[in-house]
C-alpha cells in the first residue's frame, strides 16, 4: 500500500491522498517496524515510533552504518540488487540493499524527466555500463536512463580499458545535427579533455544537446574548478551553460539532486518533491538558519528498503531553491596539543599504508 | 564591536629593520579582533638571528632572571593589572574559550613561575642554584658549569594559553635568547609576557622576539632554525616531523608532540561520600580548555566492586558536565570540528558495547562502555568512561599507546596508588595526578618524562686534576 502511495506521489503528487509528510512519517514506521537494526539504532537514541511527528524528526543513519550494518526489510538472499560505495575513504564499502529496483527506477526516471529531459533522444554515457559495474548504482542509474530516455542510437562509451574517445568522437559527428544528451561522470568528461587536447580537436554538437555530469573527480582525475570544468565543456561541445546539467546522488538515496549550471550563479542543487533535505548544527542537532553551513540529511521517500534519513558529512547550505553543497567536511586542525580522534586515525592508517 | 591589536613582539635592536605585519582575525559572537603581529621576512629572521645570539641575557645572573620573570608574574597576577585585564578581555574572543575557564587557567598558569617556583624548578634540574652562572664544586671533587644555548627557536601550537611559558621562561633561565613562532590560534598572551618582561628588566629586551607566520612557511621555518642553537617544536606528528627535516646539525632539535591522557577511579574510592565529588572534578579536568591540553582526559576507567557502579558514576559525570554546561559553555568549534564530533558520535550510537550520555544542546557526550581498550576522543567535552574489574586491565589498553600517552590522573587509596604508579609507569605514563589536578601544571613537572632545561644545557666540567695542578702554579706557592 505504501509503496503504491509514494509512487502515486512521485508521478502525480496533486492527485495523491498524503502530503511528503504524511508519507515521510508512514515510511518511517513502517522501516522501525521492519528493518531490526534500524529499530535498534532508534531505541539506542531515545526514539520510539510515537515520537517521530514530522519528517524532521526522522533519525538519520549515518553513511559509516551502511559499511557495518545490515539495513534491509527482506534478508540479503532476496534482494535484487546491493549497491556498494567505493570505499574512497575509508576502503570499506557501504552497501544499500534494494528488494527489487521498482521504486528506485521509478523515482530516477521521473526526476530526469522533471529536471534534464522529458523527449527521447540519442544518449551518449561516459561511464561502464551496468553489467561491467554491477554494485555501482551510477551504472545502473545510467544504464536505466540509455534504456527508458534514450533513442535505440544510444551508446556507452566507456569500458574497462578506459574511455572510447575515437568512437565517441565518430558518434558526435555522426548525430551533430541532431539535439543529443552527453552523460557522464565528471572525472570521464576530464579524461575525454585531456585526450582531446592531444589531438586538438572539439566535438561540436547540436545546440539543443544537453550535457550531464556527476560525482565530482574522486581522485581519479585531476581536479579542475567548477568554472573552468563548464567552461571546457562549453568549448570542447559548444553548447550553452543552459543546457547543462549536474546531478548529486548518493548511493546511499534513491533519489537524485539536479542543478541547472548557469554562469556566475551558486550551483543550487534542487530536489524532486518526494526528497527533503536539511542542514543541521554538528552539535546539537538542530536546524542552522537558513544560509549558515551545517551537515547536510536528507529524507527520501524512495528509500523503501533501508532507512528514510541519511546523514551525510556533507557541508552544505539552504537556500530558498535547495542546497549549495560546500564539499566534504574537511579536517579540523588540533586546536591543542592533545591527540584527537581523527589525527590518531589519520596518523595509523598513514603508518599502515 | 571591532578591536585592533599590536600583538607579538620585537626587540628594541630590530627597529630598524621594518618588520611587515600581518593580521590574525578572530570572532565570537558580535565581537571581532584583529590582532597585527610581526611577520619578518625570511632574510629578516636570519638578521634578528645574528643580532639576538649575544644579549645580555649572558650577563645576567641567575637569580637576577627569576626575579625579573617573577616580577612580571605578580603583575599579572593582580587581576586590576591593565595588562591582565586586556588578557582576559582578549583571550576568549581569541581562544572561544569561556571567559571564566581563561580567569581561572590563567592565574593557575602563572602561579608555576612565581620566584619559589622558579627556584624549585631549578633545583629539579641542577644540583645548584647557580651552576649558570659560574663552576660549582661537584660532590667527587671537580667543579661544573651549565652553559644554555645562546639562541633558541621556538615553534609553539594550540591555543591553550600560556603554554608557550614554560620554553620561553626555561630558555631564558638558562640565559639563552629566544625567537619564537606563535600558533595561529593563540598568538597573543606571550607577546604581552614579554612587552612587560621587557619593561620590567630593560637587560631581557633585547632577547626575546615573538613573530608569527602561517605554520608550514618552510622558508620562514628554515630561516629561523638556521642561526639558532635549539630549536622546540611543538604540534602534531605530522608538524614535528616537518620542523625535524628542517634543522641541521648542530643544532638541537627538541619536540613535544600531542599526548592523549587519561584518568582511573578505583573501586575502594568509589561510595557515596566521594563519587560525587569525584565525578565533579573530573568534570572540571574535561572542561578545563575543552581537552585541549595534552594533560585532558580522553577516557577514565572506573573499576567494578565499589558501592557506586562504573555505570552510575558515569551518569554521575554526566550531570556534572550538564552542570557546567551553562556556567562554563563549550567554546564555539568550527564546523570541522564539529563534524569530526558529530562523525564520532554517529559511529558509537551504531555500536551496541556503548552506551552515550548527551546534553540535549550535544555540548558534552559521556559514553559508557566495558572495552578495556583507549582511544583518543575527537574532544570538546566529549569522554570515555569504561567499565573495568580491575585497574590491572589497563594495561592491556595502553600497551601500543606507548607513545602518545602522558597524564594519568588516579584516584585510589595511597598504597594502591604507588602499586598502580609503578605498573603503568612502565608503560610510557609519565605523569600521575589526581583526579582534578590533571590540567594544572606543577613547577618542574617533567613534560613528557624529559627535562627540558636539562636538554637545552651543555655541561662544562672541570676535572680535580686541573685544580690541584694549578695549584703548583701559583705565586703563593711555596
Amino acid at each position: 500500500m505504501l509503496k503504491e502511495d509514494i509512487q502515486m506521489f512521485i508521478e502525480r503528487p496533486e492527485e495523491s491522498k498524503y502530503t511528503f509528510n504524511e508519507l515521510a512519517v508512514q515510511l518511517f514506521g513502517y522501516l522501525y517496524r521492519e528493518n531490526e537494526a534500524y529499530q535498534q539504532f532508534c531505541r539506542r537514541i531515545g526514539i520510539g515510533s510515537r515520537q517521530v511527528r514530522t519528517w524532521k524528526d526522522i533519525p538519520a543513519v549515518s553513511t559509516d552504518a551502511f559499511k557495518n550494518t545490515f539495513l534491509s526489510t527482506v534478508p540479503g538472499e532476496d534482494c535484487e540488487r546491493i549497491f556498494m560505495t567505493s570505499g574512497t575513504t575509508s576502503g570499506k564499502q557501504g552497501k544499500h540493499y534494494h528488494e527489487n529496483l521498482d521504486i528506485y527506477d521509478f523515482s530516477a526516471r521521473n526526476s530526469f524527466q522533471q529536471f534534464v529531459s522529458r523527449e527521447k533522444r540519442p544518449i551518449a554515457i561516459l561511464f561502464p555500463d551496468e553489467e561491467e559495474m554491477p554494485n555501482s548504482s551510477l551504472a545502473h542509474y545510467l544504464t536505466m536512463l540509455r534504456e527508458y530516455q534514450g533513442t535505440k542510437d544510444s551508446r556507452h562509451f566507456f569500458t574497462r580499458g578506459g574511455l572510447k574517445v575515437q568512437s565517441f568522437i565518430q558518434w558526435t559527428k555522426e548525430y551533430k545535427d541532431t539535439p543529443v544528451i552527453v552523460l557522464g561522470a565528471s572525472y570521464s568528461f576530464v579524461h575525454l579533455f585531456d585526450a582531446l587536447e592531444e589531438i586538438k580537436q572539439t566535438l561540436p554538437l547540436h545546440k539543443d544537446s544537453l550535457i550531464f555530469d556527476t560525482g565530482g573527480f574522486k581522485n581519479i582525475s585531476r581536479s579542475l574548478e567548477e568554472e573552468e570544468f563548464y567552461e571546457k565543456l562549453e568549448q570542447i561541445f559548444h553548447v550553452k551553460r543552459e543546457n547543462m546539467v549536474n546531478m548529486y546522488g548518493m548511493t546511499e538515496l534513491s533519489t537524485q539532486y539536479y542543478t541547472a549550471i548557469g554562469k556566475g550563479q551558486k550551483h543550487i542543487k534542487k530536489n524532486p518533491h518526494w526528497i527533503r533535505f536539511k542542514v543541521v548544527d554538528p552539535v546539537s542537532g538542530e536546524e542552522m538558519p537558513k544560509g549558515e553551513a551545517g551537515l547536510l540529511i536528507h529524507v527520501d521517500l524512495a528509500n523503501i528498503n533501508s532507512v528514510p534519513a541519511v546523514q551525510t558529512s556533507d557541508l552544505a547550505v539552504e537556500h530558498e531553491t535547495g542546497f549549495e553543497l560546500l564539499g566534504r567536511q574537511a579536517s579540523a586542525e588540533p586546536k591543542g596539543c592533545s591527540l584527537s580522534a581523527k589525527q590518531w586515525l589519520e596518523e595509523h592508517n598513514h603508518v599502515n599504508g | 564591536m571591532s578591536t585592533v591589536e599590536y600583538g607579538g613582539y620585537l626587540p628594541p635592536k630590530a627597529k630598524q629593520m621594518e618588520i611587515k605585519k600581518r593580521v590574525l582575525s578572530f570572532k565570537k559572537g558580535e565581537e571581532e579582533l584583529h590582532i597585527h603581529m610581526p611577520y619578518p621576512a625570511p632574510e629578516q629572521i636570519q638578521q634578528l638571528g645574528s643580532i639576538m645570539k649575544t644579549s645580555a641575557v649572558q650577563t645576567m645572573d641567575t637569580t637576577e632572571i627569576i626575579q625579573a620573570v617573577s616580577k612580571v608574574i605578580d603583575l599579572l597576577l593582580e587581576r586590576n593589572h591593565p595588562v591582565r585585564i586586556k588578557a582576559e578581555m582578549l583571550l576568549p574572543i581569541i581562544t572561544g574559550y569561556d571567559a571564566e575557564i581563561i580567569r581561572l587557567g590563567l592565574t593557575q598558569s602563572l602561579q608555576t613561575f612565581r620566584e619559589h617556583e622558579l627556584h624549585r624548578w631549578l633545583a629539579v634540574n641542577f644540583h645548584s642554584l647557580s651552576i649558570l652562572d659560574r663552576f660549582e664544586p661537584l660532590q667527587h671533587g671537580g667543579y661544573t658549569k651549565a652553559i644554555g644555548p645562546q639562541l633558541t627557536a621556538h615553534v609553539w601550537a594550540g591555543n591553550v594559553p600560556g603554554l608557550p611559558l614554560w620554553s620561553l621562561i626555561a630558555s631564558l633561565l638558562v640565559k639563552g635568547s629566544v625567537i619564537g613562532k606563535v600558533s595561529s590560534a593563540e598568538p597573543f598572551f606571550i607577546g604581552l609576557f614579554c612587552e612587560i618582561l621587557a619593561e620590567v628588566e630593560p637587560r631581557l629586551a633585547n632577547a626575546m622576539a615573538i613573530v608569527s607566520w602561517q605554520g608550514g612557511d618552510s622558508e620562514r621555518e628554515s630561516a629561523l632554525f638556521t642561526g639558532a642553537d635549539a630549536v622546540i617544536g611543538y604540534g602534531t606528528n605530522k608538524t614535528i616531523t616537518m620542523l625535524q627535516q628542517q634543522v641541521t646539525p648542530p643544532a638541537h632539535f627538541i619536540s613535544f608532540g600531542n599526548k592523549l591522557s587519561f584518568g582511573l577511579v578505583h573501586h575502594q574510592v568509589l561510595d557515596r561520600q566521594k563519587d560525587e565529588a569525584l565525578a565533579k572534578q573530573a568534570a572540571l579536568d574535561i572542561i578545563r580548555y575543552d581537552q585541549q591540553g595534552c594533560f585532558s582526559p580522553h577516557t577514565f576507567f572506573v573499576e567494578k566492586g565499589g558501592k557506586t557502579s562504573p555505570k552510575q558514576w558515569a551518569a554521575l559525570l554526566a550531570r556534572k558536565l550538564q552542570v557546567y554546561e551553562e556556567r562554563h559553555p563549550l567554546r564555539k568549534l568550527s564546523i570541522e570540528e564539529a563534524g569530526e564530533r558529530a562523525e564520532w558520535r554517529n559511529k558509537k550510537e551504531w555500536q551496541e558495547s556503548w552506551q552515550l550520555f548527551s546534553s540535549s544542546k550535544g555540548s558534552w557526550i559521556v559514553a559508557y562502555g566495558k572495552e578495556a581498550s583507549i582511544e583518543p576522543s575527537p574532544l570538546s567535552r566529549v569522554v570515555h568512561v569504561i567499565e573495568i574489574d580491575n585497574w590491572q586491565d589497563m594495561k592491556e589498553a595502553v600497551r601500543d599507546k606507548r607513545a602518545v600517552v602522558q597524564t594519568m590522573g588516579i584516584a585510589a587509596p595511597v598504597e594502591e596508588l604507588f602499586k598502580i604508579s609503578t605498573r603503568l609507569s612502565a608503560f610510557g605514563i609519565t605523569r600521575i595526578t589526581s583526579i582534578g589536578r590533571m590540567t594544572k601544571l606543577h613547577a618542574g613537572w617533567h613534560q613528557d618524562g624529559r627535562s627540558l632545561m636539562r636538554e637545552l644545557v651543555q655541561l662544562v666540567d672541570i676535572d680535580p686534576s686541573a685544580v690541584s695542578e694549578a695549584d703548583a702554579f701559583n705565586s703563593y706557592t711555596d
